[in-house]
């Protein structure tokens, strides 16, 4: 027999369990990093120095994600969104690579060989570069490398970092800002851990 | 007692419809991307190889930071074996507020006989979410005296677990 308490009752049931399920369902949501009403970014591989506007516009819209993460979310879900790293934060990185090699101890076995390759690959890769010298220790090397010009390490510098070489290296690469017209010369670090661990 | 338990049952039956309907449909499945290149070598080595560049898209629903697997596919059309590193590729980046990027290292393709589809799996080590607002691609490249449209890099599959 059905009551007018079953029906007042059933009716508040269903009004939290709607409820209920419409908030589990958004918190999933969020947790797991499914699409929710604010959207996404998208980066892209476009020439970013030749289109400032397009970078700033990158930036900002990065930049309004993390703000609105910023307003609403966890902690941990605006370490996940955090923007990119600063030029700062890039240069400090990549000096500290550089740091960590100069400070691995020089293994004999490996280093010789290693600089004697990487000198003969870098020096037959297509470009205006010349390379000054290589200087291995136990898992890193790093490469010094000079241009004409900062103008045309900006060029030509991506075509060190996509020279396949033997070792296999990790490879990195950080142009300073430009000091004047005349030849500019810039480190190629590379992390060799993986190629020396196989 | 009799209402509470009327309350509770409603509440049951209404809460599981309503949670599947209104969870996102991808909120427990694996994720993948594919994406075709589009782009035919050319020339950046006059003598022993050709190169060419991927763009891979970074998103919030799809970090790339996340990635398990990445297989770049090539196409040879012409006939003849090929050697271990015939074709090869890297997962890069390049920093979007300065000169300069990293690679990761290089996966070489395995010896075939052409015509064939080779395929490498390059490392996405470079590929991290310090790197999160960086751009992010692929650069594949082909060992080849005769250049051309023969050997190609078709597109990449990507997936998150």
């Amino acid at each position: 027999m059905i009551t007018k308490g079953h029906v007042l009752w059933g009716g508040v049931g269903i009004g939290f369990g709607l409820s209920l399920g419409i908030g589990v369902a958004t918190l999933v949501g969020r947790w797991s990093g499914g699409e929710t009403a604010r959207g996404r970014f998208t980066t892209s591989t476009a020439a970013a120095e030749s289109e400032p506007a397009r970078v700033v516009h990158t930036r900002t819209i990065v930049e309004r994600i993390a703000d609105e993460k910023s307003s609403d979310e966890t902690d941990d879900e605006v370490a996940q969104a955090a923007p990119e790293s600063t030029q700062e934060d890039l240069r400090a990185e990549f000096e500290s690579d550089i740091a960590t090699h100069e400070s691995d101890w020089r293994d004999p076995s490996w280093a010789p060989s290693a600089e004697k390759n990487l000198t003969e690959q870098f020096g037959s890769t297509p470009g205006t570069h010349k390379i000054l010298g290589v200087d291995c220790r136990s898992t890193s090397c790093v490469v010094n490398v000079e241009w004409p010009s900062l103008a045309e390490a900006s060029r030509g510098y991506t075509a060190l970092l996509h020279q396949p070489t033997e070792p296999n290296c990790a490879s990195k690469i950080l142009l300073r800002p430009a000091e004047g017209d005349g030849r500019y010369t810039e480190q190629l670090v590379l992390d060799c851990t993986e190629a020396r661990a196989n | 007692m009799k209402h509470l338990t009327t309350a509770i049952f409603a509440g049951t039956l209404a809460a599981l419809p309503t949670f599947l309907v209104f969870s996102p449909s991808d909120s427990f499945a694996a994720k993948d991307l594919r994406s075709g290149c589009y782009e035919r070598f050319t020339n950046i080595e006059p003598v022993s190889g050709f190169g060419t560049t991927c763009v891979v898209p970074d998103s919030s629903s799809f970090r790339l930071s996340d990635v398990t697997d990445l297989n770049v596919h090539f196409k040879d059309t012409r006939s003849g074996s090929r050697a271990s590193g015939y074709v090869r590729a890297k997962a890069c980046v390049q920093y979007f507020n300065s000169t300069g990027g990293a690679c990761g290292s290089t996966a070489n393709a395995s010896a075939y006989t052409a015509p064939g589809t080779p395929s490498v799996s390059p490392s996405t080590s470079q590929w991290t979410t310090a790197n999160l607002g960086h751009f992010k691609y692929i650069a594949a490249t082909a060992l080849t005296d005769q250049g051309g449209p023969w050997v190609e890099p078709t597109g990449f599959f990507a997936y998150i677990p």
